[in-house]
């Protein structure tokens, strides 16, 4: 038996052993990358801590005098932005700006991707700022890489001054969003979200998915998301619902990995039939195996997901529920116009459409092995 | 390093170098160890580093940059290890004769039974093992460093210790003659 003593020492004899000096190209690669990427500006927000304790009358008379100056100052900028009458509509643009609560410079106007209602008042959101399109129209992104997507359904009260549109998760709880300059929100009764250039973002109760870049935040007030992932892959401006992409460059597809190890035994799924689905921007998040395959699940935004359209057996389960699909390391996805998955021999194995059926032996020659949370694609016959 | 935090949350890309280079180092000791990858570890430091630019002027209190640093690179690691989501074989040579390491307390054997226990671990679990082997940190100051209850680390790394353990244990346990752990 290793006494505690013993395997402490050992733990740390080995966590010892490795690397201590992080490579040069790194840092080089850092110091190169932060030349061309802005920081984020620190919106304006409420004190999360004070040094020192205020009573009841002075936080409301705190409260009072921000609300007066943030009001006052709304209107001041309204009427500020009022075009002169005959004069010019003020046109809906992007522009670098000082980050914090900022009211709407423009009314938004109709767009392709939607019509804004005139006769509601459009509501000022928190906002950071947006590099200016360029030469080619292209704006630069206030953020890198797209993992940790921040989902949830777009939810909104008009009466919530200071954050009055926010992300709904599953479990209920509300996450704060910063949302990009010239974006807008107006109530119809329920919340419609508009970007800079007046075409609806989304709306009510519709899935909201920021890529967001490795976000640390607590999607609180005072430590909110930014939703700077929109800007991501040239998508901006986009329908953020589920499964719409203005993108032309469709973003990589990630497939769940099944062990190569993996046996099969004979049970009853709850199903017949199932269609697969891809989509490299869905927001459809399910449990999936951990990547030790120690028993425990991630909650992971899948690309790709197959659901029931057929039940069966003793325990059918109801058409329609997801499942999560599993490949060995041989099935590599491409994501161009039409996303497919390859075998290892490089031939397509499925698209989105493609169903499975029957007794679930094989999907173009490769084994498939059924359970009744997801679907696993093998390239062996398992034992 | 104070002062240096408060230049470069004014933009002051100098004074980001300098700190670059005084913590970068000690972050990828700790992200190589977390992900026990060294591509992954200069992907998950790169990263982070990039991140900490950014959000830089967010960061409220100063003195807390190292500690708000490490959270960040923790972060990258959990994403580093979900990006690469796959089950390649982690095929390592491991030195048959020598000095196992800085300890010779540590076998090969200890190495490479460590190694296969340790990548069974749930990242997160890794992540609070390390901060607690490594760096040393105490469960409230790993809860305060991750952002989750103390609770939470204390079972992550009550789980992890006892995988690990029970690996070493098991390879320690002697063997019958027909190759079953007595």
């Amino acid at each position: 038996m290793t006494s505690e003593r013993d395997f402490d020492r050992l733990a740390r004899a080995w966590l010892e052993l490795g690397p201590d000096e992080a490579p040069d190209r790194v840092v080089a690669a850092v110091l190169q990358a932060v030349e061309d990427t802005p920081q984020v500006r620190r919106p304006l927000r409420w004190p999360t801590w004070r040094s020192f304790k205020m009573n009841r009358i002075s936080q409301a008379a705190g409260l009072a005098a921000v609300l007066v100056v943030v009001i006052g100052g709304g209107i001041l900028l309204s009427q500020r932005n009022q075009p002169a009458a005959g004069g010019p509509p003020a046109s809906p643009s992007v522009t670098p700006a000082a980050t914090g609560t900022s009211l709407p410079t423009s009314t938004p106007t109709q767009t392709p991707g939607g019509t804004a209602p005139s006769s509601v008042t459009p509501v000022a959101l928190r906002t950071f700022p947006v590099s200016p399109p360029d030469a080619q129209g292209e704006r630069s992104c206030d953020a890198i890489g797209v993992d940790d997507p921040v989902v949830g359904i777009l939810d909104g009260d008009a009466t919530l001054l200071e954050d009055p549109v926010w992300l709904r998760a599953q479990d209920g709880s509300k996450s704060s969003i910063v949302w990009p300059a010239g974006f807008t929100a107006r109530f119809t009764p329920t919340v419609v979200l508009y970007d800079d250039r007046g075409a609806i973002v989304a709306r009510a109760g519709d899935t909201i998915s920021l890529q967001q870049s490795r976000s640390t935040a607590a999607g609180s007030f005072d430590d909110p998301y930014y939703a700077s992932g929109m800007l991501l892959q040239k998508c901006y401006p986009r329908d953020l619902s589920t499964g719409s992409n203005g993108s032309n460059e469709p973003a990589m597809i990630e497939l769940q990995r099944a062990p190569t190890n993996l046996g099969c035994d004979a049970i009853d799924p709850g199903y017949r039939s199932a269609t697969i689905h891809i989509d490299p921007e869905s927001a459809i998040v399910l449990e999936v195996n951990n990547p030790a395959y120690d028993g425990t699940k991630d909650k992971v935004n899948v690309d790709v997901w197959a659901e029931i359209d057929t039940a069966g057996g003793a325990e059918p389960q109801k058409v329609g529920t997801r499942l999560a699909v599993y490949w060995t390391a041989g099935f590599n996805a491409t994501d161009g116009t039409t996303p497919v998955i390859h075998g290892p021999r490089g031939e397509e194995v499925a698209r989105d459409g493609t169903r499975i059926d029957g007794e679930f032996t094989k999907l173009t020659g490769y084994s498939v092995c059924s359970s009744r949370d997801a679907v696993y694609i093998l390239e062996y016959v398992p034992g | 390093m104070r002062d240096l935090v408060v230049q470069a949350q004014n933009g002051d890309r100098d004074a980001f170098a300098a700190l670059v280079q005084m913590i970068s180092d000690r972050m990828y000791a700790l992200a190589s160890r977390i992900l026990r990858d060294n591509d992954l570890a200069e992907d998950a430091l790169q990263s982070a580093l990039i991140t900490v630019w950014r959000k830089l002027p967010t960061l409220r209190d100063p003195g807390r940059f190292e500690a708000w640093v490490r959270r960040l690179l923790v972060h990258a690691c959990y994403a580093e290890a979900r990006r690469r989501r796959t089950w390649t074989a982690n095929v390592r040579v491991l030195p048959i004769e020598g000095p196992a390491g800085p300890d010779e307390y540590l076998t090969v054997d200890d190495r490479d039974v460590l190694d296969r226990a340790f990548r069974r671990l749930t990242i997160e679990q890794r992540a609070v093992f390390v901060l607690h082997h490594h760096l040393g940190l105490q469960l409230t100051e790993i809860a305060e460093t991750l952002g989750i209850p103390a609770g939470t680390a204390r079972s992550r790394l009550h789980y992890a210790t006892r995988v690990l353990r029970a690996a070493v244990e098991a390879d320690a346990a002697p063997v019958d003659h027909e190759g079953r752990i007595a």
